[in-house]
């Protein structure tokens, strides 16, 4: 037996926690909603006899629709971490960001491990070389352009250390923030 | 505190999986009968959710006696590894916090 007024009870608890997601990506929207759909009908079938009191009860334990869709947020957004850190992708990506800057930037983008945040300050950092050290690749862009970037900047000998210097130092931040990930209870603290 | 209870939960919920696959609700119960663990049960959902993207946990359907499908959530090899890698933490951790606790006390 249904309590009297259970639709009632779960649909309007089903469309607040509808409301409150807005904003999530609709598949999770979705997962999350048959989620709690699933719960509480798992929640009902236990009962013997079912009243309203009982369904007001599942829907209370289940928690606020705005803590829910909170607590979901704060899930999305936490740092992307699957265990697997130093994989072949990760390790060339800090080498070529030395070596070869573009090439290795792009493989520290398609890695799944760094944040967006990372990624960029990594990205800038490197940059950083590439751009300083343009004026060094002048010769080989083209003799007009050439002519041209060697007049704003022109190679001088020094380049050639700072361009590695602001590599390795991309290297070694994309590295460090890394190995803090090793941590499992890094995803314990605030 | 609340956010210290949130990360240790995963950890929770990873460990209640090693015994055997379990679905959504049933891992819901087994938490409540720990008090403090689980303050609003669903939460523990967008949790699974995020453990099934960060690859520590897998889902499959099955079919249930009451012949609705039900989500069970399995622990992976790499949820494994998380879970092994927390344990040693943990109880350092654990160790070095009870004995400033305790010196506090005296």
């Amino acid at each position: 037996m249904s309590g009297p007024h259970a639709t009632q009870i779960i649909e309007g608890y089903v469309a607040r926690l509808e409301a409150e997601l807005a904003g999530l990506p609709a598949d999770r929207r979705r997962e999350l909603v048959q989620d709690v759909r699933d719960h509480i009908g798992e929640s009902r079938a236990a009962l013997e006899q079912e009243s309203d009191a009982d369904l007001h009860n599942i829907v209370d334990r289940l928690g606020e629709p705005a803590e829910l869709a909170r607590e979901a947020r704060e899930r999305e957004e936490e740092k992307r971490s699957n265990g697997q850190h130093w994989g072949w992708i990760e390790v060339a990506g800090i080498v070529l960001t030395i070596l070869v800057w573009p090439a290795g930037a792009i493989l520290v983008w398609l890695s799944r491990v760094w944040s967006r945040q990372e990624k960029l300050i990594g990205t800038l950092i490197g940059a950083v070389a590439f751009v300083i050290g343009f004026p060094l690749f002048a010769p080989l862009v083209g003799p007009t352009l050439g002519r041209l970037v060697q007049m704003l900047g022109g190679p001088t000998p020094l380049l050639i250390p700072t361009l590695g210097f602001f590599n390795v130092i991309g290297a070694i931040y994309l590295a460090f923030r890394l190995s803090r990930r090793e941590s499992a209870l890094s995803r314990v603290t605030v | 505190m609340t956010q210290m209870r949130k990360g240790l939960l995963e950890y929770c919920v990873m460990a209640l999986l090693v015994s055997a696959p379990r679905y959504g609700y049933e891992l819901v119960n087994q938490l409540a009968k720990v008090d403090g663990m689980l303050t609003t049960e669903g939460t523990i959902y967008p949790l699974l959710a995020r453990l099934r993207r960060d690859r520590f946990v897998a889902t499959e359907w099955r079919e249930s006696s009451g012949g609705h499908p039900r989500k069970y959530y399995r622990l992976t090899k790499e949820g494994d590894q998380a879970l092994a890698s927390f344990r040693r933490q943990w109880a350092t951790l654990r160790s070095a916090v009870d004995e400033i606790l305790k010196g506090g006390k005296a």
